[in-house]
Formats: C-alpha cells, sequence, structure tokens
C-alpha cells in the first residue's frame, strides 16, 4: 500500500466506513510508515477537538427558559387549521417507557383508563405491547394490523374499530367500538367486543387482577 | 423509519396540535443548535428554526413517509441556513476577527474547576481556532462538517439532508477534515 492509498484508508476509517480486510492493510502500513501513522493521530485529534467544539459550546449557553420561549412562539405562529382531539399524549406515554414489558404497559393503561373513561367517553385508547405496537396503523378510529403482520401479544382498543388484516396471537378486545376480521386475518386467542357499561367495568376490574396476580 | 414520527406527522395532518407539538419537542433544539453553528447568531438561529416548523406544517401533506422526518426536517432547516449565508458578504477571510459574531465565545464555557489555568487557555484557544475555521469555510463545506460534527449524522443520512451523492459528502468531509488539520497542525 502506498502512502496515498493509506490517507484515504485514514479517512474512511475515521468515516467509520473501512471494511474489515482494509483494516488489516491499514494497520500493517501504519506500523511500518511513521508520517502515515502521524496523519492518522492528527486526523483523530482533529475530529476529536471539533466534535468536542461544536458540540458542548452551546448547550452550556442555552438556558431552558430560551428554548421554552422558542417553543411557544413556534406553536403561535401556526395557522389554525381544522383541529381534531388529540391522541399524541398517549402514543408519546407508550413510546417512552421501551423498558416496560407488555403485561406492564397493560396494567398501567388499564389503571389509566378505569379513572380516564368515565368523563372522557370519546377518547380512542390503544393497548398493546411496545413491540406490537410499531406494527399497528392508526388512520383515524380505526385501528389496523396489517396483511403479514403478527402481533405477539393482546390488543385492547376502546372507542375505535380494529380491523385485523393480519394475525395476532393474544386476544383482541374492542370496547365500546367494532371489530372488522379480513379474511386474511386470524385471531389465535379470544376476540370480544363489549359494550354495555357494566360489561365494561366487570372486565376491567377482572382483567385488571389477572394481570396483576402472576399464575 | 421512525414510527414515532411518521405516526405523529399523520395525527399533525388531521390538524392534531399536540402531536406537532411533540415534532416541535423532538427537532427544536437539534436545529437550534444545528442553526447557531451554521449562522453564529442566535437570533438568526431561533428565526430559521421557527421558518423550519412553519415550512414544514405548511407542508405536512407533502411529506412522503419514503424519507425519513429527521432527513426531511433537517433538509429545510439547512436551505434556510444556506440560504441566509449566501445573502451575507462573504466574510470567509481566515483570520477575521469579527467582533459582531457572538458564535465565537463558546470556549469561555468550559468547566474551570478541574482545569489548570493554561490548559484552560490551551484548550479555549484551541477551540477558538476550530470555530474560525469552519466559520471561514465556504457554506457547502461548512453544512456538511456541521452536520457531520454536531450530530454525528452518517455520510449517508448527511447526503440525503443535502440531497447529494454520498460520493460528493466523502470528499468534503475529507478536505474538511484536512483543512482544520492544517489550522490545528502545530496543537495537535
Ligand atoms: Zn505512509
Amino acid at each position: 500500500m502506498n502512502c496515498k492509498v493509506a490517507v484515504e484508508f485514514i479517512h474512511q476509517y475515521l468515516d467509520g466506513e473501512l471494511e474489515g480486510n482494509q483494516h488489516e492493510q491499514l494497520k500493517s502500513h501504519l506500523n511500518q510508515c511513521d508520517s502515515c501513522m502521524k496523519t492518522y493521530e492528527q486526523y483523530e485529534r482533529t475530529d476529536a477537538l471539533a466534535k468536542y467544539t461544536l458540540q458542548s459550546s452551546i448547550v452550556s449557553e442555552r438556558s431552558t427558559a430560551d428554548a421554552t420561549k422558542l417553543r411557544q412562539s413556534i406553536l403561535a405562529q401556526l395557522p389554525t387549521k381544522h383541529q381534531t382531539k388529540s391522541k399524541a399524549r398517549f402514543v408519546r406515554w407508550l413510546y417512552r417507557y421501551p423498558g416496560l414489558t407488555a403485561a406492564a404497559v397493560f396494567i398501567a393503561v388499564m389503571i389509566v383508563s378505569l379513572f380516564a373513561s368515565w368523563d372522557q367517553d370519546s377518547k380512542l385508547i390503544i393497548s398493546a405491547s411496545q413491540d406490537d405496537l410499531q406494527h399497528v396503523v392508526i388512520q383515524g378510529n380505526t385501528i389496523i394490523v396489517p396483511e403479514g403482520i403478527e402481533l405477539t401479544g393482546d390488543l385492547v382498543v376502546e372507542n375505535g374499530i380494529v380491523e385485523v388484516k393480519g394475525a395476532v396471537s393474544g386476544n383482541v378486545t374492542v370496547i365500546d367500538g367494532k371489530m372488522v376480521l379480513a379474511s386474511t386475518g386470524h385471531i389465535a386467542g379470544q376476540s370480544k367486543v363489549i359494550d354495555q357499561a357494566l360489561d365494561w367495568f366487570w372486565y376491567k376490574v377482572t382483567s385488571s387482577f389477572n394481570e396483576v396476580i402472576p399464575q | 423509519m421512525n414510527l414515532l414520527e411518521s405516526q405523529l406527522v399523520k395525527l399533525a395532518l388531521k390538524g392534531d396540535q399536540a402531536a406537532f407539538a411533540e415534532l416541535v419537542d423532538l427537532y427544536q433544539e437539534k436545529l437550534y443548535h444545528m442553526a447557531y453553528r451554521m449562522l453564529n447568531n442566535r437570533q438568526e438561529a431561533e428565526d430559521v428554526v421557527q421558518d423550519t416548523f412553519l415550512r414544514v406544517y405548511n407542508n405536512l401533506e407533502r411529506y412522503i413517509d419514503t424519507m425519513k422526518f429527521s432527513t426531511w426536517i433537517y433538509r429545510i432547516a439547512t436551505n434556510l441556513c444556506i440560504d441566509r449565508l449566501r445573502k451575507r458578504k462573504p466574510i470567509y477571510s481566515l483570520d477575521a476577527e469579527s467582533s459582531e459574531y457572538e458564535g465565537l465565545d463558546g470556549y469561555s464555557m468550559i468547566p474551570s474547576d478541574n482545569r489548570t489555568p493554561e490548559s484552560e487557555l490551551l484548550l479555549s484557544e484551541t477551540q477558538r481556532i476550530i470555530h474560525q475555521a469552519i466559520d471561514s469555510l465556504p457554506p457547502k463545506y461548512k453544512t456538511v462538517m456541521i452536520l457531520r460534527y454536531i450530530h454525528e449524522l452518517s455520510l449517508q443520512e448527511v447526503g440525503d439532508i443535502l440531497d447529494m451523492p454520498v460520493t460528493t459528502i466523502k470528499t468534503r468531509v475529507h478536505r474538511g477534515r484536512e483543512f482544520l488539520r492544517k489550522k490545528l497542525e502545530y496543537r495537535l
């Protein structure tokens, strides 16, 4: 390897783009060539210093108050469109705790919705594991399990329509909504549609207990 | 593809303001940092961020799911920065001790407790050189260096944002690195 190629390899290495055997070739050249070794060290330090400089100095200058103020001006300038009820908070809530197991998410959602459901009766609520949630498609108040997708856990939807085109290994429960099972769809567990308030209440109480007490 | 972001875009498109606010929370400060480094001016950086989100909001229908949301929003923001830089008088002289730029004061923020005065001075001087060197780069190099060094984006991502082939980005990163090395040489 000549020095010109070696310098090119050094750049690629620092870009994270060097292939496995090129790595070995570069290494053996650097061990023999002091000049390229020096270039390598200098480039490495250049990168480190540039990253440090560009990343660190802004954070300390910027106060949370500045950020809050900017956020407010951004949102205030938006032209008003037709507004819908927000589902974002719930989606984010589920994403924020990726470490939770499906069961834990399930319980938490049950508890939250048990308290929330009597006064906010039209809010779309979906409860599923983190992994499963990534695969469902939300269109308005319709939750679609797309064809070719298999959900591994349970799916519970309140105030919405569930369209199962793919497969669900667990149970599917729809509370105050509708379930549509497409010809391609398959639910391995139980599927239930609950409409009556009392059924709903008992369903929640018993399912929460089932989840809380390990069997 | 980040599913959370594409869900939020879909909700925002339907008029869900809270979903849009989530997107603001996810990107506002990242974009600010990028814009501040590009423009070296707080007010201009904030204007760019604000303008970026307005454009995102007004063009949500045109967002194509095949592109990462981050790529799209960075593309809008970098274009706004580049436009602003081009409208300025070119001041890419390497030793311009420009007092109108607030950005060069960043080096004074290094925690001083565990540094000796000498090492602090050396580091702050080095940082000053880096800031000046990057400021003296033409916009097309500056953008690449900033996206690479601030957010450590991959060459592919930088290429997607700037809508340029990866080979071009690669060349610019290499030249930029060599340029910085020369500026810093006796300190390395
Ligand atoms: Zn060599």
